[in-house]
């Protein structure tokens, strides 16, 4: 059998959900150990994390006013209500204080007040806006290796470990070194993000490849609301390497302005403050907008429309923003001129299907936090509640609780399946072109979905599994860092991620918020304001859907078009 | 026409490096150039007043500004590290008020002001730009007959970007050019603008002697019959501790190094003894040879 | 029309050398060459992502956000290293891993070391009494400092270029850590032995002041004037290292004379050595050493004045 490695709390991801996790779990006692695909803080979409929303909740009222945003523009009131209530507190009262105690300072002004951004909902920034994410989640990295806490980076979980009823740890791949092992573990956090590469052009980053979603969904968890996936419009085009810097249309720090869209005409289609002033979460709008640009020929998905800075005076932008270098590297003047953008596969509202009281799955032993969750869209400061309270519930349970053994024939098995990849030959299907293939498929199925495109992406999803997978063969088989291998595994975890997510949004039959299909083109929220369950048991897709208790907020409308509701 | 220029020469120039301030009088002469030495003028500090005090760095180097300023004239360095204080110290002052109000203030005991009226120059600027390419080429009585010759820029003439972006050093080849208009054969080599680790050798020698000691495998590999630099602190580590980077690194080099004004001198005419070569660690007679100069020194060429 | 249309004189292709070493197979490096079709604004990650994708070859390169945050891609671009990502890609290409680090497979290379050292140096805030609320009492000015230091992204770049790193045991902590580190020394609300750790861990002093680091530093921090002159100004205050005691000698020699003397400031400094002995044997009948200004002469006539004005100074922060 190969190492096995024992804990209390199995963390698995180096975002600012299972940083979190880790630091909180290991405040309770609990013994620690954490894998990351990447590396802690450098992985992820945490690192992009631009300015934090800083409400004032001191009374009652406020309180609801920040609610309204969370659950209708976030989270097109799909969202757990209770929830952001006590996330609501934890952000005002611990989140920000907690990483100032580590270093980060949030920024004030000559005179010590809290430099903010105006809008509808305040936010702060650590730095420039668009720069906060690597500040906050290098000091949360430093933290973990002063506290001399296991961590395995650049080492991918392969798989979650079961008894039959609880999950009890899981495999890893070294793949620096080419080396496999095991971690039992009391209790396991999965805490992988929302924000996957499984579009052509995506935000996610380059090892994000919905492995937390494939295997819960392997081990029998529940997924939901998968199919409520972000677009960002306003994403640059070229260089092709630079579809993640995003151009904010969030206010600029100290003003009330946006940038704006302009269509391939010179027209203006979007601003925030003119188009969706109530939201701080201009996304969805954006890109309703943009649907409309191109359906009239106006712009196209990737390019023929541009962002621009240029109605605004470029001090400003240039003092606030990180972005203002994006152009100047460009040899462009952020005073002047636009940079044509595309729209990339951005953030998952929907996830594990998961209880927000402690953040645990139906699965014993197997907690989720942060954007995997179904439960809230994400952000730097509500899944670092998420961490908070998984790790809390997952070392309560781990110290009071024993340790199960692995099962060594379900490692073996894992085992034979991880190394089976690591075949050469001269002919074949290199892994990277299954992969091209399946962002294809996926950003094929786009924004503008109908039952026909779900079908059409399904068979074509299927036929790589079928016709592609079992030729799949590497360049090299080299143990280490050896691209291709990491390509294979990427593959199996992308296609049951994506087959998922084409499941879900088959069976919703409505749209909403950025979920758009044209064949049910209006927000039904008699029927949909739900979870939207799938799951697979023993080879079967299974769905249900599950209501969402709404005891502050609830839509005004039951029914209304698609194209006039404002979240 | 008549140049005069305030001249601060450095602790190098007129201690270890006696022979570079002598030579670069000697070239200078030539141009009927005038090179007015400060008086007085304390020290840049080095890389030492800055690790002290920002202000004593700013104080230090505002005050040589400052009597350069009261001569009216532009100030001429002949050290990389004096260069780089004196220029960055300048521009500072020039942009920013509260420093330079603070450095006035330290100055007004002695009745000195910085105003911000003058440019920092080195002298290799002086050659190649003042005097520029066609006057050089003109004087030039003993072309240097393809000596192998390696350029070492040492690290504050050209970097940090910031203090250079406006300024001639911005140009890194400057010296090669100037080695090349002086007949000489530029040998290429990893390390020309490299660092010689000077700046430690008061703290641990042996990085120094390692870091310099590369530098001088490298040139020599690539056939370099001696070393040329416009900074008299690379000069030192290269010359003065050429025996101690042998030693430490068990290689044998026996490669000349030359000051700018030395090498310029040599193509000028001037005798070995007006550049006072004699006073190197490392003999330079195998260059003298090389130039057909190996009569030197009862020869001495004439002077302007 | 749109003015923003693509350039018309579009270089049609990329030509790149790229390093392949695999340690655990491979005795030695060797290059593979490939030509990859030019696209607008090309930067170098799009060559390697294209090698990788379209060419479907296995190398191993290592980015994670390839959007300037994560700082993983820095790779050395015919010989200089530089931010994947960020960079354009140059027509003509020899792309090789960072240099002075230990090489996983081809491009990707070790960051284990500076992790390891960064953890040591007491790497967040430490505090005396910490601070329960927020937000806390703190202005832009108290910060101002590490405003720059705040940039870093730890690509690491500044670490493979910096030639004290390249001595065998330098006991140098080398640029990046000396950013992380000073970012912590010069935050008013950090109450940590810096000085030691700068001192006599990081070993501040042995910085050679040649800003190789500044030089390919992506994101532009004035890394010796920001971070490693002001810590070196701390350790000045706590007087403890070699490092330390020179530059106090230094001040003492130009005070004194009103000028530099070198031998003095030596003998000062090191005292008399063997090394020292054989250098002066070397330097004096040169001249470069005379015995008599070192040892007999007085200063220079102003050295008072010099000596009044720099005190006037020297405390000033």
């Amino acid at each position: 059998m190969v190492d096995v490695i024992e804990t209390d709390v199995l963390v698995i991801g180096g975002g600012a959900a299972g940083t979190n996790a880790v630091l909180k779990a290991a405040d309770r006692g609990a013994k620690v150990t954490m894998v990351v695909k990447g590396l802690i803080g450098k992985s992820g979409c945490s690192i992009f994390a631009s300015h934090l929303p800083y409400h004032d909740v001191s009374t009652k009222e406020k309180d609801l006013d920040r609610l309204r945003y969370s659950v209708r523009y976030y989270n097109h009131y799909l969202t757990d209500q209770e929830y952001c209530i006590r996330m609501g507190a934890y952000m005002r009262n611990e989140f920000f204080g907690d990483l100032e105690r580590l270093g980060v300072y949030w920024r004030r002004d000559a005179q010590g007040r809290l430099m903010a951004i105006t809008s509808r909902v305040p936010a702060i920034v650590a730095h420039k806006q668009g720069a906060s994410g690597p500040i906050i989640m290098d000091k949360r990295r430093r933290e973990i290796f002063r506290r001399g806490i296991p961590v395995y980076e650049e080492c991918a979980v392969t798989s979650l470990l079961t008894d039959g009823e609880r999950v009890v740890g899981a495999t890893v791949l070294d793949y620096r070194r080419g080396k496999f092992f095991a971690i039992a573990a009391k209790s396991t956090i999965l805490a992988t993000g929302h924000s996957d590469y499984l579009a052509t052009r995506a935000t996610g980053t380059r090892e994000q490849s919905a492995d937390g979603i494939a295997m819960a969904l392997r081990v029998g968890a529940e997924l939901a609301n998968l199919e409520i996936q972000w677009w960002h419009a306003s994403d640059v085009l070229e260089p092709k390497a630079w579809m993640r810097f995003h151009l904010y249309p969030n206010p600029l720090m100290g003003t009330q302005e946006t940038s704006r869209l302009y269509n391939s005409q010179g027209e203006m289609f979007y601003e925030q403050k003119t188009h969706s002033s109530g939201s701080s979460a201009p996304y969805t709008e954006q890109i309703r907008r943009l649907s409309r640009e191109v359906l009239a020929g106006k712009a196209r998905w990737d390019g023929g429309y541009y962002s621009g800075y240029d109605h605004i005076p470029p001090e400003i932008t240039k003092a606030h923003q990180h972005q203002a270098k994006v152009w100047s590297k460009l040899g462009l003047d952020v005073g002047k001129d636009r940079i044509e953008c595309g729209i990339t596969w951005h953030m998952r509202q929907g996830g594990i299907n998961v209880d927000t009281e402690r953040m645990e799955t139906k699965l014993p032993g197997l907690y989720v936090a942060g954007g995997l969750g179904c439960h809230y869209l994400g952000g730097v400061g509500p899944v670092s509640y998420d961490g908070k309270v998984a790790g809390e519930a997952a070392a309560d349970a781990a110290v009071a609780g024993g340790r199960k053994p692995l099962s060594e024939q379900a490692v073996a098995a894992e085992e034979g399946r991880v190394f089976g990849f690591l075949r050469a030959s001269g002919d074949g299907v290199r892994p990277i072109q299954a992969k091209l293939r399946i962002r294809e498929i996926m950003w094929e199925l786009g924004y503008v979905k109908n039952e026909q495109k779900f079908n059409a992406a399904l068979d074509a999803l299927q036929a790589v599994r079928r016709e592609l997978v079992p030729q799949l063969s590497l360049q090299s088989t080299s143990r280490s860092w050896n691209t291709g291998w990491m390509d294979a595994l990427d593959v199996c975890s992308m296609l049951d991620a994506c087959e998922a997510t084409v499941r879900s949004g088959m069976n919703r039959k409505e749209s909403r918020g950025p979920f758009y299909r044209d064949d049910y083109p209006y927000v039904d929220n008699e029927n949909w304001m739900c979870r939207n369950i799938v799951s697979r048991v023993n080879g079967e897709w299974r769905s249900r859907t599950q209501p969402i208790p709404t005891p502050y907020l609830t839509p005004e409308k039951s029914r209304e078009p698609f194209f006039e509701a404002d979240y | 026409m008549k140049r005069t220029y305030a001249y601060f020469p450095g602790c190098s120039a007129k201690g270890t490096c006696r022979e570079l301030d002598l030579s670069t009088h000697a070239v200078a002469a030539l141009f009927g150039i005038d090179l007015v030495e400060l008086e007085n003028p304390g020290c840049t500090g080095a890389r030492e007043f800055r690790a002290i005090s920002e202000q004593l760095h700013l104080t230090a180097n505002g005050r040589i500004l400052a009597l350069a300023e009261r001569q009216g004239c532009d100030l001429v360095a002949v050290c990389d590290t004096c260069l780089l204080n004196l220029m960055e110290t300048n521009q500072r002052l020039k942009a920013d008020a509260v420093a330079r109000d603070a450095v006035n203030r330290a100055l007004a005991q002695e009745g000195l002001t910085f105003e911000g009226k003058i440019e920092v120059k080195h002298f290799l600027w002086v050659l190649t730009e003042d005097i520029g390419e066609q006057q050089l080429r003109e004087r030039i009585v003993r072309p240097l007959r393809g000596l192998r010759v390696a350029p070492f820029y040492g690290c504050h003439i050209q970097r940090p970007a910031a203090a250079y972006a406006a300024g001639p050093a911005g140009d890194t080849p400057a010296l090669d050019r100037l080695c090349r208009l002086l007949g000489a054969e530029v040998v290429q080599y990893e390390g020309s603008n490299k660092c010689c680790g000077f700046h430690v050798v008061g703290v641990e020698e042996k990085i120094a002697l390692r870091m310099s000691g590369s530098h001088l495998t490298n040139a020599k590999s690539n056939g370099a019959q001696c070393i040329v630099t416009p900074c008299p602190l690379c000069h030192t580590v290269f010359d003065a501790y050429q025996p101690s980077i042998e030693r430490e690194l068990k290689s044998n080099y026996e490669v000349p190094v030359l000051h700018v004004s030395q090498l310029v001198g040599l193509a000028l005419g001037l005798s070995p003894e007006n550049l006072a070569l004699s006073r190197h660690v490392v003999a330079c007679e195998g260059i003298l040879a090389h130039i057909g100069d190996s009569r030197a020194p009862q020869t001495a060429a004439p002077m302007a | 029309m749109s003015p923003f249309s693509k350039q018309t004189t579009e270089p049609d292709k990329v030509r790149v050398r790229l390093y392949r070493f695999d340690p655990a197979v491979d005795r030695t490096p060797r290059y593979e060459a490939y030509e990859v079709p030019h696209t607008p604004r090309m930067r170098i990650m799009d060559v390697l992502n294209y090698v990788h994708e379209n060419m479907a070859v296995d190398f191993g390169y290592r980015w994670l956000c390839s959007a300037k945050k994560c700082g993983t891609c820095a790779v050395n671009v015919n010989g200089s290293p530089k931010l994947a990502c960020w960079e354009e890609a140059e027509l003509e290409m020899t792309i090789e891993p960072l240099s002075g680090m230990q090489v996983i497979r081809d491009l990707v290379t070790s960051r284990d070391a500076f992790e390891a050292l960064l953890a040591t140096l007491s790497p967040t805030l430490v505090r005396k009494a910490e601070y329960r609320g927020f937000p806390e009492p703190l202005t832009a000015i108290q910060l101002a400092p590490t405003a720059h230091l705040r940039d870093c992204i730890q690509c690491l770049a500044c670490q493979s270029v910096c030639p004290v790193l390249k001595q065998p045991d330098s006991g140098f902590a080398g640029p990046a850590l000396l950013v992380a580190l000073s970012e912590l020394a010069q935050d008013p609300r950090d109450g940590g032995d810096r000085a030691r750790l700068a001192g006599e861990v990081a070993q501040v002093f042995k910085c050679v002041s040649c800003y190789e680091c500044e030089r390919v530093c992506p994101v532009d921090i004035p890394i010796v004037g920001e971070a490693i002159e002001p810590l070196k100004r701390l350790v000045y205050q706590a007087g403890v290292v070699p490092g330390a005691r020179h530059a106090r000698a230094f001040l003492d020699v130009v005070k004194a004379r009103g000028y530099l003397n070198a031998a003095v400031l030596a003998l000062k400094t090191k005292g008399l050595t063997l090394n020292a002995l054989r250098l002066a044997l070397r330097l004096v009948p040169r001249g470069k050493i005379d015995l008599g200004k070192a040892f007999l002469k007085r200063g220079a006539p102003g050295a008072k004045v010099i000596s009044k004005t720099y005190e006037s100074s020297e405390e000033v922060k």
